[in-house]
């Protein structure tokens, strides 16, 4: 993959390029096209890398962002903005619908030629349906799951809908079940399942199947998206032959049982239960819900709760062969090549954290 | 019939059942003539009973454009196979036979009798004339398609006959394992597509995605390989390729000691992941079949490979002897077979099995998950589940409600304080009652001492031994 000859590109503005997937999308298009020149955009620059010019900017204002389209004159713009859970509905909107408006507008008016949204598989997704072997002809739920994943799908209509206005190409990637090294989520959430020792349960049957997807695929996309963009010429009319315009869903392309996975977490750390205890899904739901109203009690983060157990019993995976064909896309890593990867970070993580505190 | 056997079948009645419908009820889709057909005809399909019963009667149902052209090419190989193992026939005679055995299909009148007296189908090769009058008779496109194979395989297995390396170390790498196998099964599965094809009971475009053809007969080889380690490594034959079994191993021969149990488990379900790698394009090229008898002829043995398969995975047994599926579940499945749906079923009961057996501590524990995981992708792309009934009603109703986000957070929080309203009352009630049962003298501290040593329950009422002696 990595050796075939690479469309060249010229200037690139990865927007959100500090963030957990941001960064690892820089660091792909800085091994893949070291002919490009690679800018960051970002509200805080963290996660910095040599090579890069990174600008502090804020995609909710007009004049920030045409300050910095000003002064890096991109051809390709890839917004990976993504606000943290939690922040409330007020921010998603703002970032996901408003930013999202401005930076599309901005872009287009400064001439980029490409633009490339992260979005999220979760549009699709009702809160309470098995997502079984999905592909892009399912409609965006309605109504949505919640604020964030509602925010996110109208961004990606706005995105889907610019396309070719202006002579601007767009497309929008549709992301599921991310990890890797910087993962703040996933992957913390399950070790920390087994710091307390609760590995030995089990909530539902464990035949439902889970697309987990490893950090550098989904930015691995997010370069092929790019170039077959660079490729496209007004000349050519949009059909559904062409890559412009569309939505796909990108994933690691192997489902696998929900609970083999953290299993397989914790067995690289060398941990195996002994046995599993098998909780019908309605039990966890009522102990999520206790444990939900215990942590609102005592004003803590619970342990469990009931949208993470019903997240345990789902069926969610994807049907990606329309990135396949359109994007030419073949994830570079596999799952359980991804997993190790991911814990030997968390590993270095840990020892430098000990590290500091021996200090 | 064994007592074993007897005493396991009325253990499981299904089974039983399942053998008495099959013996009984089972009508065959197309029956052979037999009033109509030569002689040499008979003895062929005598023959065909003698070598293989199990893949005789599959094909004497096939339909009567198939039935004797699959037949005589089964013989034909059977006869190939026969000189191909025969260790006691000379280098210098088996090679030039095995290379020109296409040739000979045509030789009016040959046979051999150069076969050792133990050889199992000897008597097949010193009457072989009598396939070759009947192979004259076949329509000449069948003939083509059987010589063109038969050659190719003749060459294959010369080849190998000449590998000195491949005949002591066995298999190595992956790669030589795959081609191995293309040889001894693919190379079968390339011929009956194509009769398939040829009289259109199979979908053309099977031809062009070879290498769908080509897992029909690894998923088939590579299970039996895995079932029949230990008889091969009596017989001195090593098929697991070197590249699997060095992960797990030093010594091939010795995977079947008990210390080595560990290892040999990992390494049978290595096995297992490479050959379950196939099973979701068998599937796809079970999709291409248009007939009832050629699906029937195709399906089974794969159902029996997926049963094999679940049989064998992590299953310590395969190390010391022989393990088969029982004949009642064989039967099971030959009755359950009948088109693509039930077939898929089949493949997911089993894939279920092996789901179970599945542990974290085999290294491939991940990469199994997401070969079923990708099994069940495909069959969730030819019969999709349908979109669940509850999730769609209770949107529905939501939407009949009009129940905003909004009034479902504030009906959340409600919900909430409910719960806690429960869960407080509920300590309050029972702080209470161990409150007034402290004031009334409960002594906690010994309960729990007693609980804490482990008794559970009180000691038991003994008055006589209660009372002090020196009362009485």
């Amino acid at each position: 993959m990595a050796s075939t000859k690479r469309q060249p590109l010229n200037n690139v503005l990865i927007v959100g390029g500090c963030g957990f997937l941001g960064h690892h999308v820089v660091t792909l298009f800085k091994e893949h096209h070291p002919e490009c020149q690679i800018f960051v955009m970002d509200l805080r620059l963290t996660n910095i890398q040599p090579g890069i010019t990174y600008l502090e900017g804020d995609i909710t204002s007009r004049e920030s962002v045409d300050a910095i389209l000003n002064k890096v004159k991109p051809e390709v713009v890839i917004d990976t903005v993504s606000p943290v859970h939690g922040l409330g509905e007020a921010i998603y909107y703002k970032v996901n619908v408003d930013g999202t408006k401005v930076l599309l507008e901005a872009s287009s008016d400064a001439g980029v030629k490409a633009f490339v949204f992260t979005s999220s598989a979760s549009v699709v997704f009702d809160g309470a349906s098995d997502l079984i072997s999905v592909n892009e002809s399912v409609p965006i739920a309605s109504p949505a799951m919640d604020p964030y994943t509602e925010t996110k799908a109208i961004g990606e209509k706005m995105v889907l809908e610019a396309n070719r206005k202006g002579g601007m190409f767009t497309l929008a990637l549709r992301l599921s079940g991310l990890f890797g090294p910087g993962d703040r989520q996933l992957i913390p959430g399950m070790l920390g399942v087994l710091a307390r020792g609760q590995t030995k349960f089990q909530i539902g049957s464990n035949e439902n199947l889970f697309d987990f997807t490893y950090i550098v695929n989904a930015a691995w996309a997010h370069v092929l998206a790019t170039e077959k963009l660079i490729e496209m010429s007004l000349d050519t009319p949009k059909t559904p032959k062409t890559p412009d315009g569309e939505a796909y869903f990108i994933t690691n392309g192997e489902p696998c049982y929900f609970w083999d996975f953290p299993r397989t977490i914790w067995a690289i750390r060398g941990h195996i239960a002994p046995f599993h205890i098998v909780m019908p899904a309605a039990v966890g739901i009522a102990m999520g819900g206790a444990a939900e109203a215990f942590a609102w009690l005592l004003n803590r983060e619970p342990g469990l709760s009931r949208f993470r157990v019903r997240f345990s019993c789902w069926n969610r995976y994807f049907d990606i062969r329309k990135a396949k064909q359109m994007l030419g896309y073949q994830p570079l890593v596999k799952l359980y090549d991804g997993l190790v990867e991911t814990l030997k970070w968390f590993d270095e993580q840990e020892k430098m954290e000990a590290a500091k505190k021996g200090q | 019939m064994k007592t074993s056997d007897i005493l396991y079948l009325l253990a499981h009645p299904n089974q039983l059942r399942a053998i008495i419908q099959w013996k009984i009820w089972h009508n065959a889709l197309h029956e052979r003539k037999i009033e109509d057909e030569s002689l040499t005809l008979q003895r062929c399909f005598e023959f065909l009973d003698l070598t293989s019963r199990s893949f005789s009667a599959v094909i004497q149902e096939l339909c009567p454009e198939l039935c004797v052209s699959v037949a005589l090419f089964y013989l034909i190989l059977r006869g190939l196979d026969t000189i191909e193992d025969d260790m006691t026939i000379p280098l210098d005679i088996k090679e030039p036979l095995l290379r020109s055995f296409d040739v000979i299909l045509e030789k009016e009148g040959w046979t051999f009798d150069g076969n050792g007296p133990k050889e199992k189908d000897r008597q097949l090769l010193v009457e072989f004339s009598t396939v070759i009058k009947e192979f004259a008779l076949l329509p000449e496109s069948h003939r083509l398609i059987i010589k063109d194979i038969t050659k190719k395989m003749g060459n294959g297995m010369a080849d190998y006959a000449n590998n000195a390396e491949h005949n002591v170390n066995g298999v190595n790498t992956i790669a030589d394992y795959d081609l191995y196998c293309y040889y001894v099964a693919g190379l079968v599965g390339d011929g009956l597509t194509r009769l398939f094809v040829d009289t259109e009971k199979a979908n053309p475009a099977l031809l062009e995605r070879p290498h769908l053809i080509n897992s029909m007969g690894l998923f088939l080889q590579k299970t039996n390989i895995i079932r029949d380690y230990r008889e091969d490594l009596d017989d001195r034959r090593r098929f697991w390729p070197k590249e699997i079994w060095t992960k797990h191993i030093e010594k091939y021969e010795e995977l079947h000691f008990p210390e080595n149990e560990e290892a040999a488990l990992n390494c049978i379900s290595e096995m297992c992941l490479n050959s379950l790698q196939h099973a979701d394009e068998c599937l796809f090229y079970l999709a291409g079949i248009k007939d009832q008898s050629v699906f029937n002829f195709t399906a089974i043995p794969q159902v029996m490979a997926i049963a094999t398969l679940a049989l064998v995975f992590r299953n310590k047994d395969v190390f010391q002897r022989n393990v088969k599926i029982p004949k009642g579940e064989a039967c099971e499945l030959m009755l359950e077979v009948g088109n693509l749906r039930s077939t898929c079923d089949i493949f997911r009961k089993y894939m279920k099995i092996i789901h179970k057996k599945n542990t974290p501590k085999d290294p491939n524990y991940l990469n199994i998950s997401v070969a079923l995981g990708k099994v069940e992708q495909f069959i969730e792309s030819i019969f999709p589940t349908p979109v669940e009934a509850k999730a769609v009603a209770e949107r529905a109703q939501m939407q009949a409600t009009g129940e905003t986000p909004e009034q479902a957070a504030a009906a959340k929080k409600e919900m909430m304080y409910l719960i806690g309203a429960i869960v407080a009352t509920l300590s309050v009630i029972s702080g209470i009652m161990i409150f007034v049962a402290w004031l009334l003298g409960a002594r906690f501290d010994i309960a729990f001492q007693e609980l804490w040593k482990g008794n559970f329950r009180p000691p038991e009422y003994n008055p006589i031994a209660q009372a002090p002696h020196g009362e009485l």
